[in-house]
């Protein structure tokens, strides 16, 4: 029987499971766990295997660099197609050491969403099948994707337009 | 219906009359149903449908003749630039055999509509005269269709008429 | 071969030329590259309302063999590159590429971006570029109209003297 949860009633799951390591919180009708990275393959297999939240369908596998000191992050979005909720997890991965188990033999689809991860971020998946690169050249050297990866032709000719963040006075 | 094509414009009991009283010989055994073949005209007749096909086969061949000559003589040739004679494979690397192994349905297939053709050549003809001859046209026609349709029954046992 | 074309001059007299070119530049058939929205704009072309196949030109040519016009529509990423140029380079001579789209032409708006080629003249010789983000279709007749006026005050025999048919 098809029954939708809510965040908090997520978060007392994962929380009663897993203990406080995990936090959540609601973000348009989504739970959105922050779990550490050294239980998140478990975590993914409970919310899985779990008969009330049966997330049985990965949406996407995505990372975020969010600059050298707070590191990149591994956001993975689940959903279930039986009670049509929705549960996304994020881990925090150090830049310095940047792996991460790989849920590919958990969710199938997600073995090209880390292959693209992993060469656009530099992210290593642990027990991943076959990490080549799937949507870059094969010459291709770098991680483009990251913070500090430098465009050639930003460098030739810088960004003549506004940019994000920065609020131009007359705006 | 009676089918004579006379070689003059007379109609058929007229030219057979006309040929008797010349005391010709062989119009007494009567015209067959195409007519008496042995005068100029009907050779020049029967010889004028060959004719028009050797025309159309010749004009076909010198259509592909004149085609490639041309070609060869204006179309410039630059033939091996670059990837020009790698194997298409929209583009990538062509990867396994062009060859593949043929299935044994298509043999069958073939097969057996070469034989039925046969038999239809034969038809053709034989359509067109048996009302003349008579029956014992119909009856041999039977004779061979029959004969051709237990090789079909043994076809149809045998499973081959299944595209598998 | 081309004895007439590229052992005797007699391609560069007037009439033949004319005929030549005649002949050449309103059957060009089409190998269409359709790699991204620019693709659509060249379908588009291709329907009923605006119609390139009355200009001479037959579209979705069954591969690059039976072409001798290359439509590149669309962003050319680097990981495409070669394919494009084995494509070029399995057409037979003489052919000409028309460059459709600003991704085609400069790499158009992702310019700056780490997996684009910056305009496909990097890879082979471009005859016509039609600029657009995306081109009308309108736009595709004029650039195939350009290349038919192209092709008219062309010497074949020019063209294949110096060799420059191929980029290597």
């Amino acid at each position: 029987m098809a029954r939708a949860l809510s965040a908090d009633d997520v978060a007392a799951r994962l929380r009663a499971r897993f203990g406080d390591g995990v936090e959540v919180v609601d973000q348009h009708g989504h739970a959105v766990a922050t779990v550490p990275a050294d239980r998140y393959k478990e975590i993914v297999r409970f919310c899985r295997d779990e008969p009330e939240l049966a997330c049985d369908y990965c949406e996407f596998t995505a990372a975020v660099d969010f600059g050298p000191e707070r590191g990149f992050e591994v956001i993975t979005h689940l959903y279930s197609t039986a009670h049509l909720h929705h549960v996304r997890l994020k881990v925090a991965v150090p830049h310095e050491a940047p792996v991460i188990d790989s849920i590919a033999d958990l969710y199938v689809t997600c073995d090209w969403h880390e292959r693209e991860t992993a060469e656009m971020f530099g992210i290593r998946f642990e027990g991943h099948p076959q990490p080549v690169k799937l949507l870059l050249a094969e010459p291709f050297q770098g991680h483009p994707l990251r913070k500090d990866f430098p465009l050639m032709s930003r460098e030739a000719k810088p960004w003549p337009g506004a940019v994000e963040g920065e609020e131009d006075e007359d705006e | 219906m009676r089918w004579c094509s006379s070689p003059s414009s007379l109609p058929c009991d007229a030219a057979r009359t006309r040929d008797r009283e010349r005391g010709r010989g062989w119009a007494l055994l009567g015209y067959g149903p195409l007519g008496n073949p042995f005068t100029s005209e009907a050779v020049g007749n029967y010889y004028d449908q060959y004719g028009v096909v050797l025309a159309v086969a010749t004009a076909g061949a010198l259509l592909v003749v004149v085609a490639f000559t041309a070609g060869r003589l204006i179309a410039p040739s630059r033939p091996g630039v670059g990837d020009k004679l790698v194997t298409y494979e929209s583009g990538i690397d062509p990867v396994g055999e062009g060859w593949s192994q043929g299935q044994i349905r298509y043999y069958i297939y073939g097969f057996l509509f070469v034989i039925f053709d046969v038999e239809a050549v034969f038809l053709f003809p034989w359509a067109v005269v048996y009302l003349d001859i008579g029956i014992e046209a119909v009856v041999a026609m039977t004779v061979f269709l029959l004969v051709l349709s237990v090789g079909l029954l043994y076809a149809y046992r045998k499973g081959v008429l299944r595209w598998v | 071969m081309g004895l007439i074309t590229e052992k005797t001059p007699l391609a560069s007299i007037q009439p033949v030329k004319f005929l030549l070119n005649w002949g050449r530049r309103y059957s060009l058939w089409v190998f269409n590259f359709g790699l991204a929205c620019c693709s659509i704009e060249f379908i588009a072309g291709s329907t009923s309302r605006h119609d390139f196949i009355r200009l001479g030109v037959i579209p979705f040519a069954h591969g690059p063999r039976q072409a001798d016009l290359l439509v590149v529509a669309g962003t050319l990423t680097d990981k495409m590159a070669p394919v494009l140029k084995r494509l070029y380079d399995q057409m037979p001579d003489p052919k000409y590429v028309i460059s459709f789209g600003s991704c085609s032409n400069c790499g158009g708006p992702y310019w700056d971006s780490y997996s684009v080629t910056k305009g496909v003249d990097q890879i082979v010789p471009v005859d016509v570029y039609v600029p657009g983000c995306p081109p009308r279709p309108e736009a595709l007749l004029h650039g195939i109209i350009k290349l038919q006026e192209k092709i008219r005050d062309e010497d074949i025999r020019e063209k294949f003297a110096s060799g420059t048919s191929a980029v290597s």
